[in-house]
């Protein structure tokens, strides 16, 4: 059972979430994690394509590291272990559809003393409002129901109390916590998360032993006004945004003051990243990573991994250079170590691209037959059996595997593209090599380019050169093999280990 | 050419107070909870905006008509300060004049902890605020406050009196009070129908309101501003122009409200003793010396009429 958990609520959150996982693809961030979404607005298109990203990780990882078949054995890659909440990825505090605050509590049957204290707190549109799609820039009401569905018998909740249970017996446990401060469902939650969790931390006292960190992501985005005409009464608006941070932080600041967050992660990009489209919220609500979701990933990481002491109640910050593009160098990962972030990141994205363009064609289908005498199948391949790839479990990772290196692909170029918008670029990737131009803002429209040239390959990721795809070629053919790998895992364990930087001197 | 830093957060104006991020690279400790507080008033919220937005809708806690209600009452700089304010002193008007409404202004008490049990009951008492009234603790009690029928108000610790989130969906039908405009109460100094007669209904309530605050300075915090913002109330009310009311002739009055010692003034209800005299905006007495039958004029707005 893992002692760390991390929970995005709401869109952002799940966004940040998507950025964590697609780090830990690539060997950052701890070994063990419990993660879930909140989100009222369950068919929200960032949430829903975060429960995916869950799945397809859990899916290749499961694949590649279950003893007796595949296994990456200790490869950084896909390392971290992923515990799924006992209801699936996503939680929604409100299960009905077509519920409104009025249903949801029974109003017309309340007494009338208790209508009173609904209509004092509520509007009448506000009551009435429909909340499958969430709950519209009125985190007031995303509080009511937060409150209503986080009880003893809710799941989540259950996942979250058996957290604090370790932690009675000498487990150190770290709950993170990461929602934007605008908007519904994550502005709603995420404080009120975490009063209910800092009260249950308390009551039993483990102050000591549970430690809550949470990242709040302040205005970094702005979107087009929603066009004229029909549409719900209470619509989001992005011009508000600045003034109504504004009202909430005033309202976070008296919560942090009473120390409810052990440390607390601020985050927000100036100018405002500008969206293209407006959305009022469902399935079309799916934005393009930005780069504030993955600095939010890097906040998660610090806390839940790095572990930092301090005293309780801080709230801490990160910055990047003025000159030039943003860089590795500028990411916040325990300082120097932003290269060793770059190292990880950069050796599983030419890993992903020296498969998807060389290993997994020659692997996939029938064609692994076409390759069998080749020296580097015998080596990583054969002492599995002759047949090892063909196998219907082998084709299986391979799909799996193809599926998540190409997502991971698709997300960095969609992020370096726009990820802290039009007049600050990203260095973090030279994306022009690895897709073709992309004008959506769908990260599943990014068209991979089929095949690269050998010397776009070591200059993947900037600013220093990578091994070229002959030297990954010789390190498959020549170089060291890990003992505790096998199968399918222990031919990408080798490529990625072949596609690190380190490997230009040792070839 | 050297590579300053800059900071990863939202757009802040010219002359904000928000710590510098020293470098890249990595997470540095900016401060406590207060910071947020710098940070919210640093925000580059454009001026634009500040003067045109009319609620706060960000506050992510069912008590937010409350806590919002608070935090604009109580401190200066918060763009809502101004309409709370005013909203503020109508809702206390409302309790000092109400011997001269017509609508009975009454008021039920609620304690959360009591409420039968269902979900809206579980709701609003798994978290309520905080007040310095009580030292810290939660509200228990609270009181709903009604001109007639409608709900108008809740009488609680807090802030004494915050207006209904509803009050804007009843704009249609006649206020509550003279001093209510499209479902938000207004200053009532402000308002042309109050009399000096009334002023003075008005200071008197509000020189207990001080006296009854001001017994309660110790516990800090909150309590010497809402002290503050009575006694600029009262000021405002005397600068005014009260009327020389010879004696205050107190009304019977039930209200059940919080049962602690600072709701005692809302329990005081007045109408002002003129010993014969009639005092009036519109009565102008004539000039002295005239030769005269007529004592003065009575002004009429026929418009009104």
């Amino acid at each position: 059972v893992t002692s760390n958990f991390l929970l995005g609520l709401g869109g952002t959150g799940a966004k940040c979430v998507e950025a964590f996982v697609r780090l830990a693809t690539c060997g950052v961030g701890p070994d063990s994690s419990w993660i879930g979404l909140l989100d009222q607005d369950r068919s929200n298109g960032n949430t829903s394509r975060a429960s995916r990203v869950l799945s397809e990780y859990a899916e290749v990882r499961t694949a590649l590291r279950t003893p007796g078949s595949a296994q990456l054995g200790s490869s950084r890659l896909l390392s971290m272990a992923l515990e799924k909440p006992r209801e699936g990825w996503a939680w929604a505090p409100e299960e009905r559809v077509s519920a409104s605050l009025s249903t949801s509590v029974g109003y017309s049957g309340l007494p009338a003393a208790e209508q009173a204290l609904v209509e004092g707190l509520f509007s009448d549109e506000e009551r009435r409002m429909q909340l499958d799609e969430g709950f519209r820039q009125r985190p007031a009401l995303g509080a009511a129901l937060t409150l209503q569905s986080v009880t003893s018998a809710s799941p989540v909740w259950k996942d979250l109390l058996t957290a604090l249970q370790s932690a009675g017996h000498g487990v150190d446990v770290r709950v993170f916590l990461v929602a934007s401060i605008f908007g519904g469902t994550g502005a709603a939650a995420f404080p009120t998360v975490a009063r209910l969790l800092r009260a249950e931390i308390e009551q039993r006292g483990l102050g000591d032993q549970v430690k809550l960190g949470g990242a709040l992501l302040l205005p970094y985005f702005s979107f087009p006004p929603p066009p004229e005409g029909d549409g719900p009464a209470i619509r989001p608006n992005s011009a508000a945004f600045m003034m109504q941070a504004r009202g909430a932080l005033e309202y976070y600041s008296r919560l942090q003051s009473q120390k409810l967050f052990d440390r607390l992660y601020v985050i927000g990009n100036d100018p405002l990243i500008p969206l293209r489209h407006y959305s009022e919220g469902g399935a079309t609500q799916t934005n393009p990573p930005l780069l504030p979701e993955l600095v939010a990933a890097l906040a998660a990481i610090d806390f839940v991994q790095n572990r930092p002491e301090g005293d309780r109640g801080t709230v801490v910050a990160a910055g990047t250079g003025t000159n030039g593009p943003v860089g590795w160098e500028d990411l916040p990962f325990a300082g120097v170590r932003s290269l060793a972030l770059r190292a990880e990141v950069a050796a599983t994205v030419r890993m992903a691209v020296a498969w998807r363009q060389l290993y997994q064609p020659a692997l996939k289908g029938e064609q692994w037959r076409g390759c069998a005498r080749e020296a580097w199948y015998r080596r990583l391949l054969s002492q599995d059996g002759n047949g090892a790839a063909g196998t219907d479990a082998s084709q299986g990772v391979i799909r799996h595997a193809t599926a998540v290196f190409e997502g991971l692909l698709q997300w960095l170029v969609a992020l370096n593209r726009g990820g802290a918008g039009d007049t600050r670029p990203l260095a973090l990737i030279e994306d022009s090599r690895l897709a073709a131009a992309w004008t959506s803002s769908e990260v599943d429209a990014v068209r991979l380019n089929d095949s690269l040239r050998a010397t776009a390959f070591e200059s993947l990721v900037p600013p220093n050169h990578g091994p070229s795809l002959a030297n990954v070629f010789s390190h498959m053919t020549y170089g060291p093999i890990p003992s505790d790998c096998q199968g399918l895992g222990r031919v990408l364990a080798v490529l990625r280990d072949a596609c690190g930087s380190k490997q230009i001197e040792n070839f | 050419m050297s590579n300053t830093i800059k900071s990863l957060l939202p757009p802040l104006h010219d002359g904000h107070r928000v710590p510098a991020v020293e470098s890249r690279g990595a997470w540095q400790v900016l401060g406590d909870g207060d910071l947020l507080e710098v940070i919210a008033r640093g925000l580059n919220t454009g001026e634009k905006l500040q003067g045109t937005i009319d609620d706060i809708v960000s506050v992510p806690d069912i008590w937010a008509q409350l806590t919002v209600f608070h935090n604009a009452l109580t401190v200066e700089r918060h763009p809502l300060h101004t309409r709370a304010t005013a909203e503020w002193r109508g809702l206390l008007a409302t309790f000092a004049l109400a011997a001269y409404q017509s609508q009975p202004v009454t008021c039920e008490l609620v304690s959360l902890s009591t409420l039968s049990n269902g979900r809206w009951a579980e709701i609003v008492r798994r978290l309520p605020p905080s007040t310095d009234l009580l030292d810290g603790r939660c509200i228990d009690e609270i009181g709903l406050v009604r001109a007639g029928v409608r709900l108008i108000a809740f009488a609680q610790p807090l802030t004494l009196l915050a207006p209904s989130r509803s009050l804007p969906d009843f704009q249609s039908e006649p206020p509550s009070v003279p001093w209510m405009l499209n479902g938000h109460f207004l200053d009532p100094l402000r308002s042309k129908s109050l009399s000096p007669q009334e002023r003075a209904v008005l200071a008197h309530f509000l020189e207990f309101l001080c006296n009854d605050l001001g017994a309660e300075q110790a516990h800090g915090g909150d309590v010497p501003v809402l002290l503050g913002l009575a006694r600029s109330y009262l000021d405002d009310a005397q600068k005014l122009g009260i009327a020389q009311v010879t004696q205050f002739e107190p009304e019977p009055v039930r209200l059940d409200l919080p049962r602690m010692p600072v709701f005692e003034t809302l329990r005081r209800r007045f109408r002002g003793g003129m010993a014969g005299k009639a005092v009036s905006d519109c009565l102008v007495r004539m000039r002295s010396g005239l030769t005269t039958p007529l004592k003065g004029v009575v002004l009429v707005d026929l418009r009104i009429g």
